[in-house]
C-alpha cells in the first residue's frame, strides 16, 4: 500500500502538487489522468523517489519513502516508463537480467536465471532471448522491459508488499499491444502487488482501472472509480472540453464532439 | 666504437682512428666515409636499443644526448660510455680537444700535426682579416623557412665566431644559439649577406626561389645577390678544419665578384 | 525448453584465451627488437639473475630493457583500453575515450609543467612527481570538461555538449602546452614534444611497478561498478530505478579512470585510439555486458599496445616510430571499418 499525505512540491514560485493525499492500495490498478500540466508526471516522478517532495510524506507500507535503501526498494519496487533505448547492443535475456541486479551482488545465481526463465515465457519472449534488443519493433521492446521489471519484483520480499509504477508505458504501443499490455496488468495486479500508473488515453483507463485520480492544476480534482470520476463536469473542468459519456458493460465510455 | 657527436667523428677521421667505429648519430656528416656508416638516430631521440644494436663497446658522446633516460638505460647496462672534456669553444679548446683525442687513440702525432695544420689557417686568415676595411653584416639562415618563421644563428653562435675571424659579423642576440625571427625582424635587419645551410638551401632549391622570400626580399643581400649556401658541418661546430672553414667564409663574404 | 544465456558461456571462456594470446605477444615482443634475444638467453639471464651471477650484453639487454617495456606496454594498454571501455559505459556513448574528455591533453599539460617550472621553482623531483602533476593537470581538465558542458538550467550533460567542450578544453590544454615548449628552454622543450609522441623507450622497473600497481588495483576496483554500468546503459533514471546512485557512479568511475590513465600517460606520454578500438571491437566480439568487457579489454589493450609496440621497434630498425604513429596507421582503417558496419552483432 502506498500512502500519500499532504504532499506539496513547488519549483520556485511554481506549485506543482498541492495538498495531495491519496491511498493506492494492493490488487487494484490505480491509475492517474488529468491534461498536460497538471502534475502526474511529476506525482508519479515523487512515488518514484526521483523528486523530492518540498512538504508531506510518502509511505511504502508502513516504511516513509525517504528511510528506504537504494537496492531495497529496488526489490520491492519497479518503473516502468515509456520508449527505452540501449546505448549498446545486448541479447534480450541479458536486458531482462538487469532486472534481477537488485537481487545479486556479481554474478546470478539459480533463482535468478529461473526468474529470468519465467519472465520471458510469460511475455511469450523465449524465442527472442538471444536476439539483439536494437533490432526489436517498438512494442516488442516495451514488452522486453515489462517482462524487465516484472523480474525486479518476481518474488514477493518478507515484509514488504511489491510495487509496479507505471510512466505512460503505453504512449508508443498500437493497439493491439496497448490492450496486450492492460491485460497482462490485469493479470498481476492479482497477484496482489500495487500498481500504480500514468495513462493519457481515458477510455483505457476508464476500462482497466480499479481506482482512478484526477488531477487538475496540480490538484486532485475526483479520486474514486471511474465511475465516480469520469463525470461530464469533472471531465469538463479538467481537459476544457465537454465529453458524451455513454456506458458500456458498467463502465463509462467517453467521447467528443467536434 | 660508436660516436654520437658531429665534433668528435670528424676529428676521429682527421686523426685517422676510424677503424673501430661502427656507427653514427644523424648529424655526423663529416667526413663523407661517416655518412656510410649506420646510423642510431638523431642525437636527442635516441633508442637504447637502436645504440646496442651495432654491439658496441664504447660509446662516445659530448653529453648533449637525449633524451635522459636513455643515457640511464646505457648506464645501467654498464655500457662503456666515453666524454671528452669540455673545452672553451675556441681554437685553443680546439686544439686541446684534438691533442686530448689524439692522446686517447694514440695518435699523438697525427694530433700535433692536425693543431699546426688549423693554428696556421687560422693565422693567415686572421692577418687577412686587417685588409678588409669593413666588416661585413651576415645573416646565417638554418634550416630555412618554416611556416614563415626562420631559424636563424645568433652572436651567442659557434658560427658568429667564426664570421667574427672571417671579418664578418651576426647581428642577431639572444641569449640561446638559435633564434626564431619572423620576416618582418629578418627585414629589419637588412644583412649584407645572407648563408643559408645545406639542408635549407637545397629544400628551397635556388637563389632566385630564396630571393623571393617573405622578409629576405628587400635586403640588401638579396639586391646584390649575395645568398649563398653553406655546410652545416662547416658552420656550427669547430674542428680541424675549421681554419680552412673560416678562410672559405672570408673568401665568401669579401671577394666573391656580386653579379 | 529453451536453454538461456547459452552464449553467456562461450564468452566467458574468452578471458582465459585472451590472456594465453597476451603472454605469447610479451614474450613475442621481448624476443624482437633492434637486438634479437633468443628464448634461451632469456631463461638463462633469470637464472643467472636467481643465482646472482654476471650476465652477458644480450642478458642484460633483456632484463634491463626489453623486459621492463614489454610489460609496460601490456600494462599502458590495459589502462587505456579499460579507460575507453568505462567512458563509453558512463556516457552510454561508443566513440567516447579518454581523450575526449581532456584526460590525455590535461595531463599533458600537467607533465609540460612539471618539465619546465618544475625544476625551475626547485620542486621536489622524486619518482612520483610527474605521474602526479600529470594526475593533477587530467583532473583539472576533467573537471572543466564536466562543469562546463552542464546545463544550467536541467543540470544535465548531453554527449554533443560534452564532446564539443571536450574538444575545446582540449584545444585549450595543447597550447598551453604548445605555448610552455615554445617559451621552455631547450632541453625543456625537447622532454615536451618528446612526451607528446608517445614512446615506451623509457620504460624501466620503476616507472613500470607504479604503472602496475595503479592501474591494475583501479582495474580490480572498476569490475565492482560493472552491473552498475550496465544498468546505466538503460538510462540514467532507469538505472536508479534499479537501485543505483548515478551521480556517485560517475564520480568514482571518474576518478578512477582519470588516476589511471594519467599515471600510465605521465610515463609513456599520450598515446590515443586503444581507448577507442579495443571497447568497440569486444564489444562486436562478446556484446556489451561490463562484467565481461572490462575484464577483456584490459587484457586485449595490453595485447594490443605490446604489438603496436614491437611493430615501433622493428619497422625502423635500429631507429624506432612513436608508438603513437603506428596507432594511428593501425587505428584509422580499423576504426573506419568498424564505424562503417553500422550494426553490431553478438
Amino acid at each position: 500500500m502506498i500512502t500519500v499525505h499532504q504532499l506539496n512540491y513547488s519549483i520556485g514560485n511554481k506549485v506543482l502538487l498541492q495538498d495531495i493525499n491519496l491511498r493506492f492500495e494492493a490488487g487494484k490498478i490505480s491509475l492517474i489522468i488529468g491534461a498536460n500540466g497538471a502534475g502526474k508526471s511529476t506525482l508519479l516522478k515523487t512515488l518514484c523517489r526521483q523528486l523530492i517532495p518540498v512538504s508531506g510524506e510518502i509511505k511504502m507500507g508502513h516504511k516513509p519513502l525517504s528511510q528506504f535503501g537504494n537496492n531495497e526498494l529496488a526489490r520491492i519496487r519497479a518503473v516502468l516508463s515509456q520508449h527505452i533505448d540501449l546505448a549498446f547492443p545486448l541479447r534480450v535475456e541479458e536486458v531482462v537480467m538487469m532486472g534481477r541486479y537488485p537481487h545479486f551482488n556479481n554474478r546470478p545465481d539459480k533463482i535468478d536465471y529461473n526468474v529470468c526463465k519465467a519472465a520471458l515465457e510469460s511475455f511469450d519472449l523465449s524465442a527472442f532471448a538471444d536476439r539483439n534488443y536494437l533490432t526489436l519493433s517498438g512494442g516488442e521492446k516495451q514488452l522486453v522491459h515489462f517482462a524487465r521489471v516484472m523480474a525486479q519484483t518476481w518474488h514477493p520480499q518478507e515484509g514488504y508488499d511489491r510495487y509496479l509504477l507505471l510512466d505512460e508505458p503505453l504512449t508508443f504501443l498500437d493497439i493491439q499491444h496497448q490492450y496486450q499490455f492492460m491485460k497482462m496488468l490485469l493479470k498481476i495486479a492479482r497477484e496482489n502487488r500495487v500498481i500504480v500508473g500514468v495513462v493519457h488515453d481515458l477510455n483505457l483507463a476508464a476500462q482497466f482501472a480499479d481506482h482512478l485520480v484526477l488531477l487538475h492544476q496540480g490538484k486532485i480534482l475526483a479520486s474514486g472509480t471511474p465511475t465516480e470520476v469520469l463525470t461530464i463536469s469533472n471531465i469538463t473542468t479538467a481537459f476544457n472540453i465537454k465529453p458524451v459519456i455513454q456506458e458500456q458493460h458498467g463502465k463509462p465510455l467517453i467521447s467528443f464532439s467536434v | 666504437m660508436v660516436s654520437i657527436a658531429k665534433q668528435y667523428t670528424e676529428i676521429i677521421y682527421a686523426l685517422g682512428a676510424e677503424k673501430n667505429l661502427v656507427a653514427v648519430d644523424l648529424s655526423s656528416t663529416y667526413p663523407d666515409a661517416a655518412k656510410q656508416l649506420p646510423t642510431v638516430g638523431y642525437h636527442r631521440a635516441l633508442s637504447a636499443e637502436g645504440i646496442l644494436a651495432v654491439k658496441p663497446d664504447l660509446i662516445l658522446h659530448d653529453n648533449n644526448i637525449g633524451p635522459e633516460h636513455v643515457v640511464k638505460q646505457l648506464e645501467d647496462l654498464k655500457i662503456p660510455m666515453h666524454v671528452f672534456k669540455k673545452y672553451t669553444d675556441n681554437i685553443l679548446g680546439t686544439d686541446s680537444l684534438i691533442r686530448e683525442m689524439g692522446a686517447y687513440f694514440n695518435q699523438r702525432k697525427a694530433a700535433d700535426s692536425l693543431c699546426k695544420l688549423l693554428d696556421a689557417d687560422m693565422t693567415l686568415a686572421l692577418e687577412k682579416v686587417r685588409q678588409y676595411k669593413d666588416t661585413v653584416k651576415v645573416l646565417v639562415i638554418h634550416y630555412g623557412q618554416a611556416s614563415n618563421v626562420y631559424l636563424v644563428m645568433t652572436q651567442k653562435s659557434t658560427a658568429a665566431k667564426m664570421l667574427g675571424w672571417a671579418g664578418g659579423k651576426i647581428t642577431v642576440t639572444d641569449e640561446k644559439g638559435m633564434k626564431q625571427l619572423s620576416p618582418e625582424a629578418i627585414a629589419a635587419a637588412d644583412p649584407d649577406v645572407i648563408l643559408l645551410t645545406d639542408f635549407g638551401y637545397d629544400k628551397l632549391g635556388s637563389l632566385e626561389k630564396i630571393k623571393e622570400l617573405p622578409g629576405l626580399a628587400k635586403t640588401r643581400a638579396a639586391i646584390s645577390n649575395r645568398i649563398y649556401r653553406v655546410e652545416e658541418h662547416d658552420l656550427v661546430y669547430l674542428g680541424p678544419r675549421t681554419g680552412k672553414n673560416v678562410l672559405a667564409l672570408q673568401k665568401l663574404i669579401h671577394e666573391t665578384v656580386v653579379h | 525448453m529453451k536453454r538461456l544465456f547459452t552464449k553467456q558461456n562461450l564468452h566467458n571462456s574468452s578471458f582465459p584465451g585472451l590472456l594465453l594470446l597476451l603472454l605469447l605477444c610479451i614474450i613475442v615482443s621481448t624476443r624482437y627488437g633492434a637486438v634479437n634475444i633468443s628464448v634461451g638467453e632469456m631463461i638463462s639471464a633469470l637464472q643467472k639473475l636467481a643465482g646472482n651471477e654476471e650476465l652477458t650484453l644480450n642478458e642484460r639487454i633483456f632484463i634491463g630493457i626489453r623486459l621492463p617495456r614489454a610489460l609496460l606496454s601490456a600494462v599502458v594498454g590495459a589502462s587505456l583500453a579499460t579507460g575507453g571501455t568505462l567512458m563509453q559505459a558512463l556516457f552510454r556513448n561508443p566513440i567516447v575515450e579518454p581523450g575526449l574528455i581532456g584526460i590525455s591533453s590535461g595531463a599533458a599539460f600537467g607533465a609540460a609543467l612539471y618539465f619546465v617550472a618544475g625544476a625551475g621553482f626547485g620542486f621536489y623531483t622524486g619518482e612520483w612527481t610527474l605521474p602526479l602533476a600529470a594526475t593533477l593537470g587530467a583532473l583539472l581538465a576533467a573537471a572543466l570538461v564536466f562543469v562546463l558542458s552542464t546545463s544550467k538550467e536541467t543540470g544535465k550533460r548531453s554527449v554533443i555538449s560534452l564532446l564539443l567542450t571536450g574538444i575545446a578544453v582540449n584545444a585549450l590544454f595543447m597550447s598551453g602546452v604548445g605555448f610552455l615548449s615554445y617559451t621552455a628552454r631547450d632541453p625543456q622543450a625537447r622532454s615536451i614534444t618528446f612526451w607528446n609522441l608517445g614512446t615506451l623507450s623509457g620504460a624501466s622497473w620503476k616507472s613500470l611497478l607504479i604503472c602496475t600497481t595503479v592501474t591494475l588495483s583501479c582495474i580490480v576496483w572498476s569490475l565492482r561498478y560493472a552491473k552498475q554500468l550496465n544498468s546505466l546503459m538503460l538510462g540514467e533514471e532507469e538505472a536508479q530505478h534499479l537501485g543505483v546512485n548515478t551521480r556517485r557512479l560517475r564520480l568514482q568511475i571518474l576518478i578512477l579512470n582519470v588516476v589511471m590513465v594519467a599515471t600510465c600517460t605521465a610515463f609513456v606520454g599520450v598515446i590515443g585510439f586503444v581507448g577507442l578500438i579495443i571497447p568497440h571491437f569486444l564489444r562486436m566480439l562478446l556484446g556489451s555486458d561490463n562484467r565481461l568487457l572490462i575484464r577483456n579489454s584490459a587484457v586485449a589493450g595490453g595485447i594490443l599496445l605490446s604489438l603496436a609496440d614491437l611493430s615501433a621497434r622493428m619497422l625502423l630498425r635500429p631507429a624506432e616510430l612513436p608508438i603513437g604513429i603506428v596507432l594511428s596507421i593501425i587505428g584509422v582503417p580499423v576504426f573506419i571499418l568498424l564505424l562503417r558496419k553500422k550494426t553490431y552483432y553478438f
